[in-house]
C-alpha cells in the first residue's frame, strides 16, 4: 500500500529551491537528534523554525536540554552561537552593543553586543527587564541594530532561541502577548523517556555530546536554504486553510484571544519549511496541521473559568473540527 | 418541580377545550360539570402521584379507578351502600350505553342530552383525559398529547354537518402550544449556556437561548395562522359518512313547552328543531320494528307549504269495523299488531297512530277518517290502546298497475284525479324532467314501468349519497345562473338543485315526482318510532322525532308508505319499499346489485343521472376517496423523489460550473465524499486528503480495490488542490497507466489522472464498490435521502421561513 510519502507528487523543482534542500534539512535534523535523544518531533520543529527564518521559544523546566538544543543546532549548521543569561540587571546595550569613545581615534566606536551571531540563546528571557527584552525583540524583528545613527545588519541566518522557565515565576517579567507573538513557534522538550534517558547517560555521561557533532552545512548554504523556503508553493486552498484555522481560533469561546494575522503568516511560513523538510515544493494541509500546535499555542489565551481546557487541547480540537477547505470559494465541506 | 401542577392544569384545560365543541352536539350541556369534576380528579391524582414519585402505572391506575368511581356516583350506577356499585352495575351501564347509542342513531345534532349520551361522552372524554395527562405530564411528551386531544376534537367535527366555528380550533391549538411551550421552556432552562453556544466553524455568531424561544413563538403563530388559513385554500370534498352518527345540523332551537300538534299549514321545521328531550308519547308495541306514527295527512301544496288536513273535524261517530278502508286494498295480507300509549302530549283532535287502526280503546270519542286512515279524538287522552294492521304486500301485488287493476276489475277508489296528482306549477318543469330521467334509469337496470318501480327509483335517488340531510336549507339559488334579476328558485327546485334539506323536502320532492308520473301521492306527518328503552321495553317519542313521509297509491296495495329521507334520521325504509329482484324486472347481470342488502340506502350507490355516458363511468372510478388515495400516493412519491432529484441537480450544476480541470476534480470529489458520507463512511471534518486516505483505509468492510481507488482519487485531489498548477497544465505523457484503479500508487514519474471523464469514472466505480459493502437499509437511505438534497431543501425552507416571518420580526 502507499504511504504518505509516496503520495507526494514531485511536480518539478522550482529554480529557487535547491535540489538537495530536503537532504540538507534532513542532515541537520539527524545531526541534532544525535545530541538531543528521544525528541525527534521537537528537533524537527526547531529545524523548521530555523529554515522558516523564525525564532524559537523554548518553555521548559531546567535541565532538559534547552541550551543543548540551541547549541547543537548552531554547531550542526556550522554557524556561530552566543548565549546570554538574562537577569534583571542585564542592560539593552549588553544585547545590542554599545558605542564607546575611542581615546586614540577620538571617535565613537561600536562594540557589537551578544546579538551579533547566527544563533542567540536567550536563557530565561523572562528574567530580563522589559527594556532589555524589548531591545532583543526589536533586533529579532528588524534583524539589524541601530546605534548612534548607524545601522548594523545582523548576520544571516539569525535565529533567537529564547528559553523560559515555567516555574519559579517570582521576580520575573513574563513576556507580553505582543512579544510572544514575535516567536514563530514555542516548543517544550519535556522529560525524555526512560530509555532515552538511559541512553543519554550511557553515551554522554563521560564526554561532551557536542564534541562529536560536526557541521553538516554552513551559514551560506543555510541562508540560501532559508531563502528558498519562501519559494515553496502555497496553493489558494492551503492559504484558505490557514485563514480558516486562524478565524476558528478567534470564534471559539474556549479562547479569550485568538490568532493574529501575523500568526497566520508565520503558520504558512512554517508550513512551507515543513514541506521542504518533507521534500515537497508545495504546502499540504498536513504541513499546516503539523505546525499549528507549536506556531499557535503561545499566542492564544484560554477563556479561563472552571473546567477550561489547556490551550494545547483547544488548538488540537480546532485542527480536528475545522474543515479542510477545497480551493473553490464559497461554502465548503 | 416534579409534581408539575402547572403542566397538569394546562393538560386538563386542553382536554376541556378539546371537548368544548361537543356543546354544539347537545341541546343541554349537562356533560360539562361531570367532565370538569373528573378532569379535576384526574389532575389532582396526577399531581399527587408525581409528587410522591409513584410509578406511572400506579398513577394511571389510580386515575382510572377514581374516574370510574366518580362516574359511578355521577350517573347513579351503584345500588349498594354509599352508592357503591353492586352486581346490577353491568345492567345499568348497558342501559345507559344503549340509550346513548340510540340517541346518536336517531337524532341529528344537536341531540337531546339523554343520560346515556352524556354518559358516553363523559366516559370518552375522561379516558382521553387520563391519556393526555399520562403523555403530556407523566411521560413529558406534550407534543404527543396532541393526538388524543385531536381525537376528542374530531368527535365533534365529524358529527356536526356544518363547519365548526374557527374559535374551537384556534383556542385548542393555542392551549396545546402553550402546553408544549410550558414543558419545553422548562427543559430549555436546564441547558447550560455552553451547550447552547456551541461553536460551529464557519457558522458565524453563537446562538443564544432567546433565539430558540423567539423562533418557537414565531413558528407557533405562523403554524396556527397557516392552519386557519389553509381551510380556505384546500378543496372542499363532499362529506362522506362511513356510519350514521349524530345527524348533520348546526344550530339548536329550544322547543316550546305544552302539547304538540301539527297545524293545518304544515311546517315541520319548528318541531324538528325542537330538541327538548321531553317525551311526547311513550308506547309499547309488539311490532318488532314499529312504523312511524301518523298524525296528519296533507294533500295540497301551494307556494312551498302543505295545507289542507283532510281529517274530518271532531264530531265523531264510532268506527265502522266492517268497511274496507281506502288505505289498504283488498286481498293484501296484513299483520295485526298491538299498541298501547301513555303520557300522550299530542293535543286533540289529533292522535298518533302507527298504521291502519282496527280497534281503539281511547278515553274519548274518536273517529277514523276512511280516506286518510287518520284518527281524530274529541279530547286529549293520556293513555290509549290500539289494534292496527300493517300491510305485507307480495311482489305481485306491488307490481299491479292501474291498467292491470282496471282490466281485472279490482275496485279503485277515487284517487286518480283532483289534488292527489296536482303539481306545484313553479317546480313542475324540473320535477317532471328529473322524474323522467329517474324513471328511465329505473332501479334494477331497466326503465321503471310499474308505479311501484317508479316510486322505488325515486326513493332510491333521494336516498342516494348525492343528497345530504340538514335542518339548514341551502340559500335559494338564482333561477337563472348569472341573472340575479330573474329571482330565486322555488323551494322544491332549490332542494333538487342544492340537494340539502330535511324530511319535508325529501318527502315533498318524492310526492311531486310521483305525481308527475301519474301516481297519486300525499304527505303524512307524524313521528319517528322514537327511542327504545330496554329497561321498560317501551319507546319514547320526543318532539324532535317529528317526521314527514310520502304515501304512494299503488293499485294493488293501496296507500303505501315510502321513505325517501336518508337513513340516520329516518331509519330504514319499510320492507316493501326496499327494492327486490322482481320477476318483471329486466334481468340484471349482477345479482348482488338486486339483493336487498346491496340496495340498502346507506350503501353508496349511483342513481340514474342526467346522462349515463362513459364520462359517468369514468367519474365513478375517481371517487373522492380514491382521488385522495391517489393524490397521497403521488405526493409521497414526489416527496421521496424530491431529495434525490435535488441532490442530482445540485451535483450536475456543480459539475457544469467547474471551469478548470482542478475544479472538475474538486466537484467530483465533493460529490463522491457526500455519497460516502451517506453510505455511512463519514469522516471528521478536519482531515486532510492524506489523513482521509488513512481514515478510509481503517474503515472495516471495504475491499482492497475500493481502498486503492479512494487513495488514488485522494492523491489526485491533493495534487490539483495543492501542487503548483504548472504540473496540471502539462501532464506527462505516461499518465494513462495511472488511471487503472488497480494501480496502487501513482509513481513520481506517473502523475494521477486529471482527465475529468476518467476521474468521474473512477469516482463512480469507487462509489459503487463501496456501496456494495454496505447494508441494504444504508444504501436505500443514501439513494432516497441524500444529505446534499436535504441540506439544499432545508436551506430553501429556512429562506421561505425567513421571508415569511420577516414582517413579524420587524414588528
Amino acid at each position: 500500500m502507499d504511504s504518505p510519502q509516496t503520495l507526494a507528487h514531485d511536480g518539478g523543482t522550482p529554480p529557487a529551491l535547491a535540489p538537495d534542500a530536503a537532504a540538507v534539512a534532513a542532515r541537520i535534523v539527524e545531526a541534532v537528534c544525535s545530541v538531543i535523544e528521544g525528541k525527534p518531533e521537537e528537533v524537527r520543529t526547531a529545524v523548521v523554525v530555523l529554515l522558516a527564518g523564525g525564532h524559537l521559544l523554548l518553555e521548559d523546566v531546567p535541565g532538559v536540554g534547552k541550551t543543548m538544543l540551541a547549541k547543537s543546532l548552531a554547531k550542526a549548521t556550522g554557524t556561530t552561537v552566543r548565549r546570554v543569561q538574562c537577569t534583571p540587571d542585564l542592560l539593552p546595550s549588553d544585547i545590542t552593543g554599545v558605542s564607546i569613545f575611542n581615546q586614540q581615534t577620538q571617535a565613537f566606536e561600536f562594540r557589537p553586543g551578544a546579538v551579533f551571531t547566527n544563533v542567540l540563546i536567550g536563557d530565561e528571557i523572562n528574567r530580563a527587564s522589559p527594556k532589555t527584552q524589548s531591545a532583543l525583540l526589536e533586533a529579532m524583528e528588524e534583524r539589524q541594530v541601530s546605534s548612534d545613527g548607524h545601522t548594523y545588519p545582523l548576520p544571516r541566518p539569525f535565529l533567537v532561541v529564547a528559553t523560559q522557565n515555567p516555574i519559579e515565576m517570582e521576580g520575573t517579567y513574563p513576556l507580553p502577548e505582543a512579544q510572544r507573538d514575535r516567536f514563530m513557534a514555542r516548543i517544550s522538550l519535556g522529560y525524555p523517556t526512560a530509555d532515552a534517558e538511559l541512553a543519554m547517560l550511557a553515551s554522554h555521561g563521560d564526554s561532551d555530546p557536542l564534541a562529536g557533532l560536526t557541521a553538516v552545512t554552513d551559514a551560506a548554504e543555510l541562508a540560501a536554504l532559508i531563502a528558498s523556503v519562501r519559494a515553496v508553493h502555497a496553493s489558494p486552498a492551503a492559504q484558505r486553510y490557514v485563514v480558516e484555522l486562524c478565524r476558528a481560533s478567534r470564534q471559539t469561546t474556549a479562547l479569550r484571544l485568538g490568532a493574529s494575522p501575523r500568526a497566520g503568516l508565520q503558520l504558512l511560513q512554517a508550513a512551507k519549511a515543513e514541506a521542504v523538510l518533507a521534500g515537497r515544493d508545495h504546502v499540504l494541509p498536513d504541513d499546516i496541521q503539523a505546525m499549528a500546535l507549536p506556531v499557535l499555542v503561545h499566542r492564544l489565551i484560554p477563556a479561563g473559568g472552571p473546567g477550561h481546557r489547556g490551550v494545547e487541547d483547544v488548538v488540537r480540537e480546532l485542527v480536528r473540527v475545522t474543515p479542510v477547505p477545497s480551493a473553490a470559494p464559497g461554502p465548503s465541506r | 418541580m416534579r409534581a408539575r401542577p402547572l403542566d397538569t392544569l394546562l393538560a386538563g384545560f386542553a382536554v376541556l377545550v378539546a371537548a368544548w365543541p361537543l356543546s354544539t352536539l347537545l341541546v343541554r350541556q349537562t356533560w360539562v360539570m361531570p367532565t370538569i369534576a373528573i378532569l379535576l380528579l384526574v389532575g389532582v391524582i396526577g399531581v399527587l402521584g408525581r409528587s410522591q414519585r409513584w410509578p406511572a402505572v400506579v398513577t394511571v391506575a389510580a386515575q382510572v379507578l377514581a374516574a370510574l368511581l366518580a362516574l359511578n356516583w355521577l350517573f347513579h350506577l351503584g345500588d349498594g351502600p354509599y352508592g357503591l356499585p353492586t352486581w346490577t352495575l353491568p345492567t345499568h351501564v348497558s342501559d345507559l350505553v344503549t340509550q346513548g347509542l340510540r340517541t346518536m342513531a336517531n337524532y341529528a345534532a344537536p341531540a337531546p342530552a339523554t343520560p346515556g349520551l352524556v354518559f358516553l361522552l363523559v366516559v370518552m372524554v375522561s379516558a382521553f383525559a387520563v391519556v393526555v395527562d399520562l403523555l403530556a405530564v407523566e411521560l413529558r411528551s406534550p407534543a404527543l398529547a396532541g393526538f388524543p386531544l385531536l381525537i376528542i376534537f374530531m368527535i365533534s367535527v365529524v358529527n356536526t354537518g356544518d363547519a365548526l366555528p374557527v374559535r374551537y380550533f384556534a383556542v385548542l391549538a393555542i392551549v396545546w402550544l402553550l402546553l408544549v411551550a410550558q414543558h419545553n421552556t422548562g427543559q430549555l432552562g436546564h441547558w447550560g449556556n455552553t451547550a447552547v453556544r456551541r461553536y460551529e466553524p464557519g457558522r458565524g455568531d453563537a446562538v443564544g437561548l432567546g433565539r430558540f424561544t423567539d423562533r418557537a413563538r414565531v413558528a407557533a403563530v405562523v403554524a396556527v395562522l397557516l392552519a386557519l388559513g389553509a381551510q380556505s385554500v384546500l378543496p372542499d370534498v363532499p362529506t362522506r359518512f362511513l356510519i350514521p352518527g349524530l345527524g348533520r345540523a348546526d344550530s339548536a332551537a329550544q322547543g316550546a313547552r305544552g302539547p304538540i300538534s301539527f297545524s293545518s299549514s304544515v311546517d315541520l321545521d319548528r318541531s324538528l328543531r325542537d330538541r327538548s328531550d321531553r317525551p311526547v308519547l311513550i308506547y309499547k308495541t309488539n311490532a318488532p320494528q314499529p312504523p312511524p306514527l301518523a298524525v296528519a295527512v296533507s294533500t295540497g301544496y301551494e307556494n312551498g307549504r302543505w295545507f289542507g288536513d283532510r281529517a274530518t273535524p271532531p264530531g265523531l261517530d264510532d268506527l265502522d269495523r266492517g268497511q274496507q278502508p281506502q288505505g289498504i286494498a283488498e286481498g293484501v295480507r296484513t299483520v295485526v299488531r298491538q299498541f298501547s300509549a301513555a303520557g300522550n302530549q299530542v293535543s286533540s283532535p289529533q292522535l298518533a297512530v302507527p298504521g291502519d287502526v282496527v280497534q281503539a280503546d281511547v278515553d274519548a270519542r274518536w273517529r277514523k277518517d276512511e280516506v286518510t286512515g287518520i284518527v281524530r279524538v274529541s279530547r286529549q287522552a293520556q293513555t290509549y290502546r290500539l289494534i292496527y294492521r300493517e300491510p305485507a304486500p307480495t311482489p305481485a301485488q306491488l307490481a299491479v298497475t292501474r291498467a292491470d287493476a282496471e282490466r281485472s276489475g279490482i275496485p279503485l277508489p277515487d284517487v286518480y284525479g283532483g289534488d292527489l296528482l296536482e303539481l306545484d306549477p313553479a317546480s313542475a318543469p324540473l320535477v317532471r324532467r328529473t322524474a323522467d330521467e329517474i324513471v328511465a334509469g329505473g332501479v334494477n337496470g331497466g326503465p321503471a314501468t310499474t308505479a311501484y318501480d317508479k316510486a322505488l327509483a325515486i326513493q332510491q335517488y333521494l336516498r342516494s349519497n348525492r343528497f345530504s340531510y340538514s335542518l339548514t336549507l341551502a340559500p335559494p339559488q338564482p333561477r337563472e345562473p348569472g341573472n340575479p334579476g330573474a329571482g330565486t328558485l322555488d323551494p322544491i327546485s332549490n332542494f333538487l338543485t342544492t340537494r340539502q334539506g330535511y324530511c319535508t323536502q325529501f318527502a315533498t320532492s318524492m310526492i311531486m315526482m310521483a305525481r308527475s308520473q301519474g301516481i297519486p301521492a300525499r304527505l303524512v306527518l307524524g313521528f319517528l318510532p322514537g327511542s327504545y328503552s330496554p329497561r321498560t321495553a317501551s319507546y319514547t317519542v320526543v318532539a324532535g322525532d317529528a317526521h314527514a313521509w310520502p304515501e304512494i297509491y299503488l293499485a294493488g296495495v293501496g296507500w303505501t308508505r315510502f321513505e325517501p329521507t336518508p337513513s340516520g334520521r329516518s331509519g330504514t325504509a319499510p320492507g316493501w319499499a326496499v327494492p327486490t329482484a322482481t320477476p318483471t324486472a329486466t334481468p340484471t347481470p349482477t345479482p348482488t346489485a338486486a339483493s336487498p342488502r346491496a340496495q340498502q340506502p346507506t350503501a353508496p350507490q349511483e342513481a340514474p343521472t342526467t346522462s349515463t355516458s362513459t364520462w359517468d363511468s369514468v367519474r365513478g372510478l375517481f371517487t373522492p376517496m380514491r382521488l385522495i388515495l391517489l393524490g397521497s400516493v403521488l405526493a409521497v412519491l414526489a416527496l421521496l423523489a424530491l431529495t434525490p432529484v435535488t441532490a442530482a441537480l445540485v451535483r450536475r450544476r456543480r459539475r457544469e460550473q467547474a471551469r478548470s480541470e482542478a475544479e472538475r476534480v474538486e466537484a467530483q470529489w465533493l460529490t463522491l465524499r457526500e455519497q460516502l458520507d451517506d453510505l455511512g463512511l463519514g469522516a471528521p471534518a478536519g482531515l486532510t486528503p492524506r489523513t482521509l486516505a488513512d481514515h478510509y483505509r481503517s474503515v472495516p468492510g471495504l475491499d482492497a480495490a475500493s481502498r486503492d481507488g479512494l487513495a488514488t482519487m485522494l492523491a489526485t485531489v491533493e495534487r490539483v488542490r495543492y501542487a503548483p498548477t504548472r504540473a496540471v497544465d502539462h501532464p506527462s505523457a505516461t499518465e494513462p497507466s495511472a488511471t487503472d484503479p488497480n494501480a496502487t500508487v501513482p509513481s513520481r514519474t506517473d502523475p494521477s489522472p486529471t482527465d475529468p471523464h476518467k476521474v468521474a469514472d473512477q469516482a463512480d466505480e469507487v462509489r459503487s464498490r463501496v456501496a456494495r459493502t454496505r447494508s441494504l437499509p444504508v444504501r436505500l437511505r443514501a439513494a432516497l435521502l441524500p444529505t446534499t438534497g436535504l441540506q439544499v431543501l432545508s436551506r430553501a425552507g429556512w429562506k421561505v421561513y425567513d421571508a415569511l416571518t420577516d414582517p413579524l420580526r420587524r414588528r
